[in-house]
Parts: C-alpha cells; structure tokens; sequence
C-alpha cells in the first residue's frame, strides 16, 4: 500500500522532465488536441453558416446523410482509385530507380539530387507547373504528343474520363522520390555478404533479387507501401485543388478536398467534419495495420 | 596510366545501355516539367500562349518578374510566407527541444505514450483539423494574422521537432552531461551542453521543418483572406481566378523565385533526407 502511493510522488528528475515537456503540451493543447475533439463535436452536430442555423446536436445524421449520398460514394470511389493506382505505379518506379542507383553509375549524388526535386519543391509548385504542362492550347504535352506521335490534343484537366489520370501523374511525380530514396536506403542496408554467398554458390541476377533483396527489404518495402497508402488515401489536397479544383463533376474530388469544400465553400461545418472524420477513421485503420506490420517484421 | 581495353560482352553493353537509359529517361522525366516552367517564365509576356508553344524561347525577357511585383503583391506575400515560416520554426524549434530533451532524459510516468502520440500524430491526416481551426482561429480574432498561420503550422511543426531531436539527442552520449552534474552544474547548465552537441541535428531539423512550412498550402488558404498575410502559395493559386487570362508568365515567375529558397536548402540537407526517412521506422 505504503508502495502505491509512493508512486505519486514523483522523483525531482521525473518532475524536471515533466516541466520541460508542459510548454509544447500546452501549445499541442490548443492546436491539436482541441481541434481534434471540436471536429468529433462537430460532425454529430448541425451548423450551417451560410443559412444562419444555429449548432444543433443530430447525433449520426451527417453520417447517414454521407453514406446514402450518390456524389459522396462517388468521393469514396475517386479516393480509392487514386490509391490503387497511384501508390502501386509509384512503387514500381521508385523500386525500378532504387535499383538503378544501387548500381555502379557516375555522377550518383548529382543524379539523386536532380531526382529528389519533385519531392523537395512545393506541391502548389508542382501542382501549378502540371497544369500549365497540361494546358489543351498553349500546353506543351499535348504539343509533343501531337509532334512525336501524331496524336490529337487532349483534354487533360476538363474531360471527366481523363482528369484522374492527369491527377496520378503530378501526384505520382510528386511522390515517386520519396519511395525511390526510401528503398535505396534500405537496399544499402543489406549486407555485402548475403550477395556475395548468393554468387559464390551460381545465382543469376534475377535469383539475387527474388532470393536475397526481396526477402532482406521485406520491412522496409511494407513500411514505405504503407505510408504511401495512408498519404495517397488521405492527404492529396493541393495536387487537386490546383489542377481540377474536383471538377469536372466531381470526377476528381477526394475525401480531403471534399471535406474542404463542404465545410468551408458551402459552410455546411457539420457536414465537412463527418467527412474528414471519416478520413481521419481510414487513416487511424490503416496505421494501426502498419504499427502490426512493422513490429511483426521487425522481431 | 595504362589503361587496358576491356572486353565488353554483348550481355553488358545491354545492361549499361538499359541503366544509362533508365537515368536518361528520369532525368527527362523530372527535368522537363520544371524547364518548361523556368522557360516560360523568362518569354516575353506575348510570346508565352503562341500556338503552337516554342520548345526554346527564342527571345529573353524578365518582364515577367517586373509584372510579377506590379500585378501581385509578391513582395509582400514573400515577406508572409518567411514571416510565418520563421514563426512556426522558432516556436517549433524552442518547445520542441525542450520537450524532445524531456523526454530523452528524463522519462516520467506516461512519457512513453507522448512519444507514441508523436510518431502517429505525423500520420493524422490535416485535413481533420481544418474546420475547427477555422473556427479556433476566428474565435480567437486570429484570421488573415500570420500568428494564425504560425499556430495552424504548429500542428506539424512541432510534433515533427520533438520527435526528429529526440531521436538527435539519443544519440548524444549521456557521460559528458552526468559528468558536469557531478560538478556541480545545473540541469539547465547540462541541457545547454547537450544542444550544443545536438547542433548539427538542430540544423537539419529547422531545414526540413523550414521547407514543410514554406511549402504548405491548405492551412494557409483557410486562414489568410488578404495580402495582409496570404502566402506565396496561397497567392499565386489565387492568380488562376482571373478573369480572360491566366496570368501564366506572372505565375511562373513567381513559382521559380519561391522555389529558390527550396533548392538552396535541399541542397544542403541532400544526403540528410534519406536517413531521417529511415530513421523513424
């Protein structure tokens, strides 16, 4: 007993520790902690700004209102499309890079510089020089595939079947080096040794990579898809609210611009809290999924 | 020297050309897009929507940064974004450290799940946070202020700082602070001896936290309403909502001149970038 309440007491040292860590907690306090808990508030409430209702408490009707909403389902579809194509085509490339600057090439820093640009320069940057790239007049792509390859100009920011695709490659541009820099570090981590043996013993190239690289990134190949993942399902904003602003017809819109959009254009908050609370319960699944991953790997 | 002629097989001149051909081609791929907006930037503001558009300006003008500075407010909207990236640094910088150096060396009950906080936190998605801050934000009269801005950017800055320092300062060796607490220094005497050691890992850690401020752009658009405080970012989106035409040679123009900061700082970091990915997995 005596025991338990000695661990109240807290040693000087402890306390040290806790003085230095309370002014970031108080700030984290304010910005985080409370915005997160207001939003959960919000997206059981009713608040339109724009008619002048006052907040109202609807418990799940925002909720239902989404899920049984066509344009909504339609966000969801977009949001998952970009996903399964975007974070697979990112991941090939990046590995295909990975690999190349693992081999013996010249100029390598220089070539790792160049290729880490899109990942350094900002997204409404990127974002911006796309759109000027996929202008239907003035543009150049539309130029240069018309010079190389005789093609008719595309449509590529205002036809609906193609706006998604347009979006992919900024997006997949945009990202690519994070995955290229991230498996070339895990590629280095791999010991000599392993390629070494393999080769002693007759293995062709294609036997080293199936047989050692594979299974010796396994962690890091899992981790970096997963983050990309919870990036790609979760957090595209700038690329489209640049390029296609979700349009046309909402054929690009995802969870993060449409929460925007609905909160803050239409000022339906209610509404727009119960969408990126939504987005907030996608990411916070699929963390949870990584944390099993990369633990289960890792012992 | 005496260099030998190699005997080159069929099989690797195949695999250097497929190599030098991949680096060719991701180099073209990350290359052209920002040439072609450094090339517009610098034609002559009628010469940029010729049809078909010229591959190479065939004349060179900086009339777009002259127009740059009297179409947009740019001068002021650059002094917004440092003004708010300075903010969000120096109050990310100094919390963090201390929070970061807390939880390095001196644990207390529950210290560990702070520390398990941070790491996910980097992984919440903002956009969770737009609509309270909004209203956080013009509750507190803090609309279209950088102080706005600065407090919205520290939902990342400084879960960011703590976590990247704290893994800084764990790699510092304790002998050298216990050593000087056994003389008879103060623990903020002992702390002050530690961020000096951990200076270099300051130092990337306002880099990259620098560029994750500049760079922003959602938090920006929601809080800032008027020159007063929008960012680069925020502005030169703004310029595509022009009636008749967009402003193409102004938006390049400024696109590049912000971007130049980035890549005088992305140099620096280069070789850091990798392992501080690494580094939290």
């Amino acid at each position: 007993m005596a025991r338990k309440f000695r661990n109240l007491y807290l040693t000087k040292k402890e306390r040290f520790g806790i003085y230095l860590v309370t002014p970031a907690l108080i700030v984290l306090a304010v910005v985080y902690i409370y915005p997160l808990i207001y939003n959960v508030d919000l997206s059981f409430s009713r608040w339109d700004l724009a008619s002048g209702i006052p907040k109202q408490y609807v418990a799940f009707q925002n909720y239902q209102n989404l899920f049984s909403s066509e344009t909504f389902r339609k966000v969801l579809y977009n949001t998952l499309f970009f996903t399964l194509v975007s974070v697979p085509l990112e991941f090939v490339l990046g590995l295909i890079l990975a690999l190349m600057l693992n081999q013996d090439i010249k100029g390598k820093n220089a070539i790792i510089t160049v290729l880490s640009l899109p990942m350094m320069i900002a997204p409404v940057v990127a974002a911006l020089t796309w759109k000027w790239v996929y202008a239907y007049d003035y543009g150049v792509l539309n130029f240069l595939l018309n010079r190389l390859f005789g093609m008719e100009p595309i449509l590529w920011m205002s036809d609906k079947n193609i706006a998604m695709y347009s979006v992919i490659i900024a997006d997949v541009w945009i990202t690519t080096p994070f995955m290229m820099l991230i498996l070339y570090a895990g590629l280095q981590m791999i010991p000599t040794e392993l390629y070494e043996a393999a080769k002693v013993d007759g293995a062709s190239s294609w036997q080293m990579f199936r047989y050692v690289t594979l299974p010796s990134m396994k962690n890091v190949l899992l981790v970096a898809l997963m983050i990309r993942t919870i990036d790609a399902f979760t957090k595209l904003f700038d690329v489209v609210y640049v390029i296609t602003g979700g349009g046309p017809a909402y054929a690009t819109e995802v969870l993060p611009t449409y929460a925007y959009k609905v909160g803050l254009k239409f000022f339906r908050l209610g509404s727009g809290a119960a969408i990126s609370m939504i987005t907030l319960l996608v990411a916070a699944i699929l963390i949870t999924i990584m944390l099993r991953v990369s633990k289960g790997g890792r012992s | 020297m005496t260099n030998r002629r190699k005997e080159y097989s069929f099989k690797d001149v195949v695999y250097k050309v497929l190599l030098y051909g991949i680096v060719c081609a991701a180099l073209f791929s990350v290359l052209f897009p920002l040439y072609w907006m450094f090339s517009t930037s610098i034609k002559p503001p009628q010469k940029i929507f010729s049809i078909p558009p010229k591959l190479i300006p065939d004349e060179i003008s900086f009339e777009n940064y002259q127009r740059l500075f009297e179409v947009m407010p740019f001068l002021r909207n650059f002094l917004n974004s440092l003004i708010i990236t300075g903010g969000a640094l120096i109050l990310g910088l100094s919390l963090g450290s201390l929070a970061a150096y807390g939880l390095s060396r001196y644990p207390f009950p529950g210290s560990r799940y702070f520390i398990g906080l941070i790491i996910v936190s980097r992984m919440i998605p903002y956009v969770a946070f737009v609509i309270p801050i909004f209203l956080l934000t013009t509750n507190l009269n803090l609309i279209d202020t950088h102080l706005g801005v600065i407090f919205a950017h520290s939902i990342f800055v400084l879960p960011f700082t703590i976590w990247l320092m704290k893994s800084f300062f764990d790699e510092i060796p304790r002998d050298i602070e216990e050593a000087a607490l056994v003389d008879g220094c103060s623990r903020l005497r002992a702390m002050l001896i530690a961020l000096r050691l951990a200076l270099p890992g300051l130092g990337t850690t306002a880099i990259l936290t620098f560029l994750d401020s500049w760079n922003e752009f959602m938090f920006a658009l929601v809080i800032t309403r008027t020159p007063a405080s929008q960012t680069v970012p925020v502005a030169l989106v703004g310029q595509l909502e022009r009636p008749y035409q967009v402003p193409w040679g102004v938006i390049t123009a400024g696109s590049f001149l912000f971007t130049i900061p980035v890549l005088a700082l992305g140099y620096f970091i280069q070789k850091y970038v990798a392992r501080t990915f690494v580094l939290g997995w």
